[in-house]
């Protein structure tokens, strides 16, 4: 077996791992605050009283949801805020997501690893910069919140703040030249780079096909919402479709004649092939868990809360390909192949 | 220089100005459909609405959606 794929397929399953372990620890959070109970800011029923640590670490406490309404405390987080175990699929997707960024991209694990100083400094400052900006956040909106819990007004699960933050971060660092390997290649769609490739001949090519793809993404987000795939926080939603279209092109390059070339088709056809086999995967676990860990398919839980019972669908094959192109790209089925010479116009 | 020549010329001309345009107008026209949700974000601070969802997060989202576009546009790849 190629040595490339035999390394993307440890760092896939390594980031697997890591992402159980970051899941269970947030999931084991969520369930110690117990059922029908809520995390409340100690002293956030008398006005001026709230406690914070520096003023961005609040002091909890736990608390039937009763009390808490009755006694007027500010919720911090009720239970399945930090992990989103009713949409673990699409939650574990943006952890996986984060993780192959950070173990893939940026240290280069397995295959091209290289301890240097300035990557394992950035990624301890990347760290840092999650933490204290979440936490800002979170402060920040407290004070606005007047309803709901904190968590869920700041992110929706904390869990999807903390890794968008870190993809996010691992990007722009990474742009700034904390331990670049290529200054030539970009973060995200890096692993379609390639001097031969059409696209790097016309910028205005490039500009065209991102605004086809980015509305051809935004039909199909369309389409979801209006087939009951979709949560109802449209932008949300959107978004990551059309990020998916952005890597996708950078990846596979910009127009069909480029998906066409070389490994890609391959690639294409993998991608789409393991997306599928995720959402069964997830969908086999929420069926054995009975319903303890949600897939975002098929599920009860979304019903109940008043959804459409497939409501997950459109984040989890957004997310899934996004996590599955970089993957797919890691392994090597983004090469275009043998450098054809450009027609040039006369 | 031929009239049709001519007639050719202007119409490219024209052609190249309509392109121009248009391509105005799209950006525009992106510009505020990508806004629209990240300024909606913003003003959705601390309230938990279905068009755009929890706030901050939203904001990371479309975040991560400029710095993938721009690192691909400038990218040589």
């Amino acid at each position: 077996m190629d040595k490339k794929i035999k390394n993307t397929i440890i760092l896939v399953l390594t980031v697997f791992v890591i992402v159980a372990i970051q899941q269970g620890i947030l999931f084991t959070v969520d369930k110690g605050i117990g059922t029908g109970n809520v995390q409340v800011i100690a002293g956030s029923n008398i006005s001026g009283n709230e406690q914070w640590t520096f003023g961005l670490v609040p002091h909890l406490e736990t608390m039937s949801k009763i009390d808490a309404a009755t006694q007027g405390f500010k919720i911090w987080a009720s239970p399945g805020d930090y992990s989103g175990d009713s949409i673990m699929g699409i939650t574990a997707a943006i952890a996986a997501v984060m993780w192959i960024v950070w173990m893939g991209v940026f240290l280069g694990f397995p295959g091209n690893i290289q301890f240097k100083k300035e990557r394992i400094l950035g990624l301890i400052g990347i760290a840092f910069l999650i933490l204290i900006l979440n936490l800002v956040f979170l402060r920040s909106i407290a004070d606005a919140t007047t309803a709901g819990s904190v968590v869920r007004n700041t992110a929706g699960h904390l869990s999807l703040a903390l890794n968008n933050t870190g993809i996010l971060f691992a990007i722009l660092l990474h742009r700034l030249g904390v331990g670049v390997k290529d200054p030539d290649q970009p973060m995200m769609p890096a692993f379609g780079a390639s001097k031969c490739d059409k696209a790097n001949k016309n910028f205005y090519r490039k500009f065209n096909g991102l605004l086809t793809i980015l509305l051809a993404t935004a039909v199909i987000e369309i389409i979801c919402q209006f087939a009951g795939l979709a949560v109802p926080e449209v932008a949300v939603d959107a978004s990551v479709w059309l990020i998916w279209g952005v890597i996708f092109l950078g990846h596979f390059g910009t127009f069909p004649s480029d998906w066409k070339l070389g490994m890609r088709p391959k690639g294409i056809a993998l991608m789409l092939i393991l997306t599928i086999l995720t959402l069964v995967g997830f969908y086999v676990m929420q069926v054995a868990s009975g319903e303890a860990i949600g897939s975002g398919l098929l599920e009860t839980r979304l019903a109940n809360a008043g959804l459409s019972q497939n409501a997950g669908v459109s984040l989890m094959l957004s997310c899934w390909l996004v996590f599955w192109t970089v993957a797919v790209g890691a392994a090597g089925f983004c090469n275009p192949g043998e450098c054809k010479p450009v027609e040039s116009k006369p | 220089m031929t009239e049709t020549d001519q007639r050719i010329t202007v119409l490219e001309n024209k052609l190249h100005s309509m392109r121009d345009i248009l391509s105005v107008v799209t950006i525009i026209a992106f510009t505020v459909f990508l806004g629209i949700p990240i300024v909606g974000s913003v003003i959705g601070i601390g309230t938990y609405s279905p068009f755009f969802g929890a706030a901050w997060n939203t904001m990371l989202l479309y975040a991560l959606l400029v710095a993938n576009t721009i690192g691909y546009l400038w990218s040589e790849l």
